[in-house]
């Protein structure tokens, strides 16, 4: 599989005889991986493949717990993993395509409290729920817009950047709330977090479905998820070839930044108060980008994919819920989260070094 | 230098391209001229200002001063895609391509086709589509590549993605073809190739402007040469005109061009 088989381009005319001609001509019927090699390099192939390794240690895991446990299976315990995934979740499907696109976005936790504060602004003064909601995912697209405007058009890079307006609001929610937490006490803006949608599913598992739904839609099947892709594999390269760079950075950081502003809505929501503290804990960032990497997308840009981070942040969600069923300290999630996080890169490492193919 | 009327003004032609990088002047009040279905060669030593040229008129460098025409009208191109609206495509020397796309998605990069209906309203692409017409493009330009999509061409040979980026500047030019460089990564069976390439190209009808350092090419290749020295244009003549040995000596400045245009080739130190 590393090697590429050496029929160097040739154009038939220029030298029929050494290349056989046209009898070479790609065959369009192929779906272009060429699997030709014994079962050991498919299956090895399959191992360091992330799209593969990834379901099956999630599937293991799961297995185990499923017979070795006499809580995990069930339609409540299961609809408590999703449900606790929800909100980085929805955040961390499109922390995908910011990744993808090479950059890295260090404010949806930030995010998340400015768009409670503002959802608790608009409900005070009288605003209906939804409005209120429109408010806050729109605070999380300007923050955004900032971040996206700073790193495409100032060219300043993604990590500082979004440090700084990580800083920056997590210090003004301090201000603002002078460092208490406030309770939000409508009812109607509560129950969004605690209604279910459709039978047992809750609004905020659904809300996390429909992310990584339109989050995939967006990468694979749109001409921006294309650009996102070029972009991450070599910005001057997509330049050059008329991708508009500029424009889709500064988009991609404005759909991650509304994207947490629909999981701060439901964090408000769910605990039904905003406290800056929350911002200052940034566990939940640590998840959503360990859900990214975990899930296969390479840190330097270009490679990645939507799926992976669902089934990421899905195997956190077991582990976080399996070690409390089995009474293994909470302690340890760390533990299991970082080690998960090494066998990640490292297997992508082994993967580009061994040149593997694997279709973007 | 002909200074002839023809009926039909010149594909492109180019007057006093001037171009600055801080206090390193790239191009000096560089004027050339390319008529429809011809083939310029650009040369040049290191530094001397070729790549800047073909860049400007590629719309990847915006010119200080100057002015560009294309057949007898005054344009400006402030990037690639001005450029290549107007059927200027650039096969650069590093490529430019994304690593991590396969051959049909860099092929389409930038111009990809849109499905019709609802969909269009999102940016769906029409993936089926691209790659139905990839295959035939390619064919039709009698290029061969394996693996046209599903693979990333940074895990083509250097040929492969080489072919890769002239079939994406054939498959779109309609007037021009810009190749920077275009065999320096290159073996012998594989350059030649690209040579060839270029001549299909301009049987087409197709001008092709052409940057090399390598001579032989150049003459084998070329209808009329640039020479660049120290970001100014110092010669432009028809190939025919030319040698190896006097084309060497125009770009080391050996030779003054009056003298290589008078085609007295007995004179060796007119200097310069």
């Amino acid at each position: 599989m590393s090697t590429t088989p050496a029929t160097d381009y040739v154009p038939s005319s220029a030298v029929k005889d050494e290349t056989g001609g046209a009898a070479q001509a790609a065959p369009p019927a192929d779906d272009g991986s060429n699997r030709s090699d014994g079962v050991g390099s498919k299956l090895r192939a399959l191992v360091l493949r992330p799209d593969f390794a990834l379901p099956i240690v999630t599937l293991l895991l799961f297995l185990y717990l499923t017979f070795g446990n006499e809580f995990f299976f069930s339609e409540r315990n299961l609809l408590n993993i999703t449900q606790a995934v929800a909100i980085v979740g929805v955040a961390a499907a499109f922390a995908t395509i910011v990744v993808v696109s090479g950059g890295i976005d260090l404010s949806p936790v930030v995010i998340f409290i400015m768009a409670g504060l503002v959802s608790y602004w608009a409900l005070n003064q009288g605003m209906p729920v939804p409005v209120a909601i429109v408010f806050a995912v729109g605070v999380g697209g300007a923050i955004g817009l900032v971040n996206g405007l700073l790193i495409a058009v100032g060219n300043l890079n993604p990590f500082i950047v979004t440090l700084g307006t990580n800083f920056l609001f997590t210090g003004l929610a301090f201000v603002l709330t002078d460092g208490e937490a406030l309770v939000i006490e409508d009812d109607g803006f509560r129950n969004i977090a605690t209604s279910d949608l459709i039978g047992d599913l809750s609004m905020t598992t659904v809300v996390m479905a429909a992310s990584f739904a339109v989050a995939w839609f967006i990468l694979r099947k749109t001409r921006f998820g294309i650009h996102v892709f070029a972009i991450g594999g070599d910005a001057n390269a997509a330049r050059l070839s008329g991708v508009r760079v500029t424009r889709v950075k500064t988009l991609v950081y404005v759909v991650a930044g509304l994207s947490a502003g629909v999981a701060g809505v439901m964090l408000a929501a769910s605990s039904g108060s905003v406290a800056p503290f929350q911002a200052t804990g940034q566990n939940d960032l640590l998840i959503i980008l360990a859900a990214v990497i975990i899930g296969g997308t390479a840190l330097e840009g270009g490679r990645g994919t939507v799926i992976g981070t669902l089934v990421g942040i899905l195997l956190l969600g077991i582990i976080a819920n399996g070690l409390v069923l089995e009474d293994v300290s909470s302690f340890w999630q760390p533990v299991v989260v970082g080690t998960l996080l090494l066998i990640a890169i490292i297997l992508d490492e082994v993967r580009r070094r061994t040149a593997l193919k694997v279709a973007r | 230098m002909s200074e002839a009327v023809t009926p039909r003004p010149p594909l492109i032609e180019a007057r006093g391209l001037s171009k600055n990088y801080g206090t390193i002047v790239a191009n000096d009040a560089v004027g050339v001229e390319v008529r429809h279905g011809e083939i310029v060669a650009i040369v040049g030593d290191n530094g001397a200002g070729k790549s800047t040229l073909a860049k400007m008129l590629s719309g990847a460098v915006m010119p200080d001063a100057g002015e560009i025409r294309i057949d007898g009208q005054q344009v400006t191109l402030r990037n690639p895609v001005e450029a290549r609206e107007r059927g200027i495509e650039t096969i650069y020397q590093d490529l430019a391509m994304a690593p991590n796309l396969d051959v049909a998605t860099n092929l389409y990069l930038g111009r990809e086709r849109i499905r019709r209906g609802p969909a269009r309203l999102f940016g769906v692409v029409d993936r089926k589509g691209m790659r139905a017409e990839v295959s035939g493009h390619l064919k039709e330009l009698d290029i061969n590549i394996p693996k046209l999509w599903g693979t990333p061409v940074e895990s083509l040979s250097g040929g492969q993605r080489q072919s890769v980026a002239i079939a994406r500047a054939l498959v779109w030019a309609s007037k021009l073809v810009i190749m920077d460089e275009p065999t320096a990564a290159l073996g012998v069976k594989q350059s030649a190739a690209v040579l060839q390439i270029a001549k299909n190209i301009r049987d087409k009808g197709i001008s092709v402007v052409i940057i090399s350092h390598i001579l032989p090419h150049v003459l084998e290749l070329a209808d009329r040469i640039v020479v660049l020295r120290h970001g100014r244009k110092v010669a432009d003549v028809s190939a025919e005109e030319l040698d190896e040995h006097k084309l060497i000596e125009l770009i080391v400045g050996l030779r003054s061009p009056a003298a290589a245009l008078s085609s007295t080739d007995s004179s060796k130190e007119e200097g310069s």
